[in-house]
């Protein structure tokens, strides 16, 4: 369990790479997300590496917030007036 | 009776083995894509399969480890709302670069007859 956790945390360090080098805005975005669930994933992991079930509500009220925070983020860096998925 | 429950035990870890190892592999391909690939397009792709395939596998495999219970039922929720809003958000995030105008260049076989 424990080297899976380690594997993770190694994907994410390495999927940072393109949020720092990302040509385009939309591919730090997408980088930010896979961090994201890749995070949510650690957290689960994490909850049975320490065996405390109760720390699979923090991974479930982390999820709600990331999908919202993702959403959030895209709607706020679309240029206005052109059409989209938030108009 | 005791090699019945002993062979179930094993099964259950063999399917955990078997999980955990796809979803890493997933992961890892998520990983790869998101740095290799040369397009945005190509990077949304890598970024919506890959990830949300890497993401279910790992969920089973905590699922088959628990058996059944209340902490089961919380993944399994979990599991469903990651499987139906990581493609939603990608979805966003292709429809909102389009007003960028990132359209790319890529050479087809008509291109080089022109």
């Amino acid at each position: 369990m424990l080297y899976l956790i380690l594997a993770i945390v190694l994907y994410a360090i390495l999927t940072f790479y393109r949020v720092i080098k990302g040509p385009s805005l939309p591919d730090r975005l997408v980088a930010m997300n896979c961090i994201g669930v890749m995070f949510l994933l650690i957290l689960v992991l994490i909850s049975y590496y320490f065996e405390r079930k109760v720390f699979i509500d923090v991974a479930l009220v982390y999820g709600v917030s990331l999908f919202i925070n993702v959403l959030i983020m895209a709607k706020y860096l679309r240029k206005p007036g052109k059409g989209g998925v938030g108009d | 009776m005791e090699l019945v429950i002993d062979f179930i035990h094993s099964v259950r870890q063999l399917f955990v083995f078997v999980f955990f190892i796809t979803g890493t592999y997933f992961l890892l391909s998520t990983t790869v894509g998101l740095i290799r690939f040369p397009n945005l397009y190509t990077r949304l792709h890598a970024g919506s399969k890959c990830l949300t395939a890497g993401g279910i596998s790992v969920f089973m495999g905590c699922i088959v480890l628990e058996g059944i219970s209340f902490v089961s039922l919380k993944l399994i929720v979990i599991m469903i709302f990651l499987f139906i809003t990581n493609p939603i958000a990608i979805h966003v995030f292709a429809s909102f670069d389009n007003n960028y105008n990132l359209i790319f260049k890529t050479f087809t076989k008509k291109d080089f007859d022109k």
